[in-house]
């Protein structure tokens, strides 16, 4: 069945025509912060509708979080939400009163997809369960996303994203061994949920068109991180009773696999097979040590000694910036890269080349660098990036318009604060 | 439509030729829902992840049992370098949906099979790339491994101590992530190819999709002039936000207060009501400009209990706490077990004792189920040479003592 076959045929957004895959799949998205919202970016980008409902007053709280220009707070100018919030719709509503809940509803009723990253107990209290939602939508796909997903002992317990990285066994194995464990920068563990959720939503989106049935995707962020990335050191686990623990700069599998400082900054010598190590040999002129078979055996190297072999390695390293090691090993069919940091990033060529960066304006109309969309599908390529709503833009056209709300009735709801 | 029943990619017809981990995880994912994914492989051109030159430890074990073979209908090798073996390879991609590749872009045109070279057999075959910078641009040949790449587009100069400034890196999350990330982007072609009828090429970036991940801090260098660094636990508007030392041999929780109630409820629960209204912590910017304070107050407390104690009475008053679990944990912890995100599992081919990772998409309706796993290298040959390609059983025995089946 078509998505747009499950929908009244009369509205329209007012933002420029959508175009990508998903133009006509209609997605809400409740929520704050990052997962549900960068779910809902990654299907935005590809040419869905994404109407993001936020509350009244503040909006979503990521509009608070910054970064902002010149550390100057203003809902209007977020780093963090106009990046995760580029070509969608917004509209403001207090779910938490009757007649924001049924208005809720209203916007299921003529959607595809539900995307929120609320706790099972919120649900409950917005009376937002599937089984309510379902009887007002019965081929939604709802969508949730959080730390520990809508079932199980945890689900109900709160998180920010460095609980999340630290429940999904992330954290524990990022420092030193010495010292506390790090969380995954900049919210990571968020944005795995999020691409999770994107990634399943579309599956079930696919089985609607098949069977005519919509149904509920529950992510767990923790568990997306630990079922993926934990795989190898689980099945270790298992068989020895071994944890993999957190190494500081390296992975103890094999040499190299390890960051190390060079003439100006970082050179991550990560991973490689023999003839790369060889290759690396010859690279620092064949030096008189690297005939010895205790620096041929690269798992030996990796487990047992692996700062003896670093010694070795730094005076070259000491000798040369991240650039001229970046392109010598390339020269030389070497997989290791300089640790850029983002201002570089920003300068690499093949970006420039490929169109990968987009400018974007602030709800003050200043444009910014963004990272386009993430995925290339080359004969059905994402539109540019619209900027993101200020907040309640898009109220009175998706309430007046979309629902048929009358012009009197939003003033009254916006004089009790609803809208 | 019955529950379990369901394959929601059934019917669809996978070739995955990828290497190592991103690509192989991405066919596990679509033969877990279903789809009938066969999976080509060479002694001529090994996988690092198959032969791995790392007998020390069990990746060799876990690629072979888990990823490359996992939910494979058929594990075949063919030497596709070899003019015969192209020829069978065309044969199946002719009947193929979608193909998963990772071989850079000058070793796809010199075997032949680049997105344009198999369009003609299949006109809406989806052939998804993945590769470290696109296939088009002046480094579409770069070289890398996932977590390179971490390093590359700016990820690893921000996980580290601020304290120190040291950076700590080997961080595996790329591979992971790009298995996901592509996984959504064949279904995208899929449903276009749902509407349209029109197949095409899915030219995955490992560096675009991470940087992509990154939208936070790049902005935070043009908008406030800094060039971001190691971040260690610190939040720019959240404190605490740390993760404290509990009770145990390196055992730790996680802590993190975003709310007035919140701050109000740690003090309460740690028994310190005290601190609730104290002069330096008494609201969101003060506990930010004292968290160093802060932070040795909270971990006197956590050293007094075990990590889930902790957890538990935190939770129980709304204050985020959780354990920084290990692997080990992980694998015990009730939460984990109850939604079976790694558990013994019984399937066909499979030790009973084996352990795998669960599908961690929970659809209400179409779950997916662990279709088949742990086949070695070419173990299905026979059958499919014989079945799926038509093959005469001499011309197979033929075609495998000229090692074209290697």
């Amino acid at each position: 069945m078509s998505p747009r076959a499950l929908r009244h045929a009369s509205e329209r957004p007012p933002a420029s025509p959508k175009v990508g895959v998903l133009r006509g799949v209609r997605i809400v998205e409740l929520g704050a912060y990052i997962s549900a919202a960068y779910c809902a970016r990654l299907l935005a980008e590809q040419g869905a509708e994404v109407i993001k409902v936020e509350p009244p007053g503040g909006g979503d709280p990521a509009r608070r979080h910054g970064p902002f220009p010149d550390n100057v707070p203003d809902v209007e100018r977020s780093g963090l939400f106009l990046f995760l919030n580029t070509g969608k719709l917004g509209v403001t509503l207090d779910v938490a009163t009757p007649s924001g809940a049924s208005l809720v509803l209203e916007l299921v009723r003529r959607a595809d997809v539900l995307v929120h990253n609320y706790l099972p107990q919120d649900l409950e209290r917005l009376g937002l369960t599937f089984e309510r939602l379902r009887q007002v939508n019965p081929t939604l796909v709802l969508t949730s996303v959080t730390t520990f997903g809508q079932e199980g002992p945890y689900s109900r317990y709160k998180t920010y994203a460095i609980n999340a990285a630290a429940a999904g066994g992330a954290a524990h194995r990022i420092g030193k061994p010495e010292r506390y464990p790090i969380t995954t920068p900049y919210e990571r563990i968020d944005y795995w949920g999020g691409m999770n959720g994107a990634a399943a939503t579309m599956l079930a989106l696919l089985v609607r068109r098949k069977f005519g049935r919509g149904q509920h995707v529950d992510i767990a962020a923790a568990e997306a991180v630990n079922t993926f990335g934990n795989g190898v050191d689980t099945v270790n686990y298992v068989d020895t009773g071994s944890i993999t623990r957190r190494h500081g700069i390296r992975t103890p599998i094999q040499y190299p696999y390890t960051v190390l400082p060079c003439k100006d900054g970082y050179f991550a010598m990560i991973i490689g097979n023999d003839n790369h190590w060889q290759r690396w040999l010859e690279l620092m002129g064949n030096p008189e040590w690297a005939q010895n078979p205790r620096y041929q055996d690269r798992v030996a190297m990796g487990h047992d000694y692996p700062e003896e072999v670093d010694e070795l390695v730094k005076p070259f390293l000491a000798r040369h910036t991240k650039k001229e090691l970046w392109a010598m090993c390339r020269e030389r069919k070497i997989p290791w890269h300089a640790v850029q940091t983002v201002a570089e990033v920003l300068e690499w060529e093949q970006f420039k080349a490929r169109g990968y960066w987009q400018r974007v304006a602030d709800g003050r109309g200043v444009k910014w660098t963004l990272p386009g969309p993430q995925l290339r599908l080359v004969k059905t390529p994402a539109g540019p990036l619209e900027p993101a709503p200020t907040l309640g833009e898009h109220t009175v056209h998706v309430f007046g318009g979309l629902l048929g709300v009358p012009a009197e009735e939003l003033v009254s709801l916006r004089r009790t604060g609803v809208i | 439509m019955a529950r379990d029943r369901v394959l929601p990619l059934a019917g669809y017809r996978v070739v995955d030729i990828t290497q190592v981990w991103a690509g192989p995880q991405l066919c596990s994912s679509m033969g877990d829902m279903g789809a009938e994914v066969i999976r080509v492989e060479s002694l001529a051109g090994t996988d690092i992840g198959r032969i791995s030159s790392v007998p020390k430890s069990d990746f060799r074990r876990f690629l072979e049992s888990q990823r490359h073979s996992r939910a494979r209908a058929y594990c075949i090798t063919l030497n596709i370098a070899e003019p015969e073996g192209g020829e069978l390879f065309r044969e199946l991609i002719s009947t193929t949906d979608v193909f998963v590749c990772n071989l850079s872009p000058r070793v796809q045109e010199k075997l032949g099979i680049r997105y344009e070279d198999l369009r003609p057999l299949r006109p809406d075959l989806i052939m998804a790339t993945i590769s470290a910078a696109g296939h088009t641009g002046p480094f579409r040949e770069l070289m890398a491994y996932g977590p390179g790449f971490n390093a590359f587009v700016g990820h690893d100069s921000l996980v580290g101590y601020p304290d120190t400034g040291e950076l700590m890196s080997a961080y595996w999350d790329p591979d992971p992530a790009m298995g996901v990330m592509g996984f959504y982007a064949v279904m995208l072609a899929i449903w276009h190819r749902e509407e349209t009828g029109e197949g095409q090429h899915v030219d995955l970036s490992f560096s675009e999709f991470l940087t992509g991940l990154l939208g936070e801090p790049v902005l935070e260098y043009q908008m406030t002039g800094e060039v971001p660094g190691p971040q260690g636990n610190l939040h720019p508007s959240l404190a605490p936000h740390n993760i404290y030392p509990s009770s145990g041999d390196d055992s730790w929780v996680s802590i993190a207060v975003g709310a007035e109630e919140e701050w109000v409820a740690l003090c309460r629960a740690m028994e310190m009501p005290e601190l609730a209204p104290d002069p330096r912590f008494a609201d969101g910017a003060l506990r930010l400009e004292h968290r160093e304070e802060l932070d040795e107050i909270i971990g006197r407390w956590t050293r007094g209990r075990t990590h889930d104690e902790a957890m538990h009475l935190l939770q129980e008053v709304g204050v985020a706490a959780t354990p920084a679990f290990n692997i080990g944990e992980l694998y015990h912890d009730p939460h984990d077990t109850y939604r079976r995100t790694s558990a013994p599992v019984e399937a066909p081919g499979l030790a009973k004792e084996d352990v795998i990772y669960g599908i961690p998409w929970h659809l209400s309706e179409t779950p997916g189920a662990i279709q088949r796993l742990g086949v070695g290298m070419g173990r299905d040959n026979d059958v499919f040479f014989s079945q799926v390609l038509g093959l005469p059983e001499d011309r197979i025995r033929e075609l495998a003592d000229r090692q074209i089946l290697r």
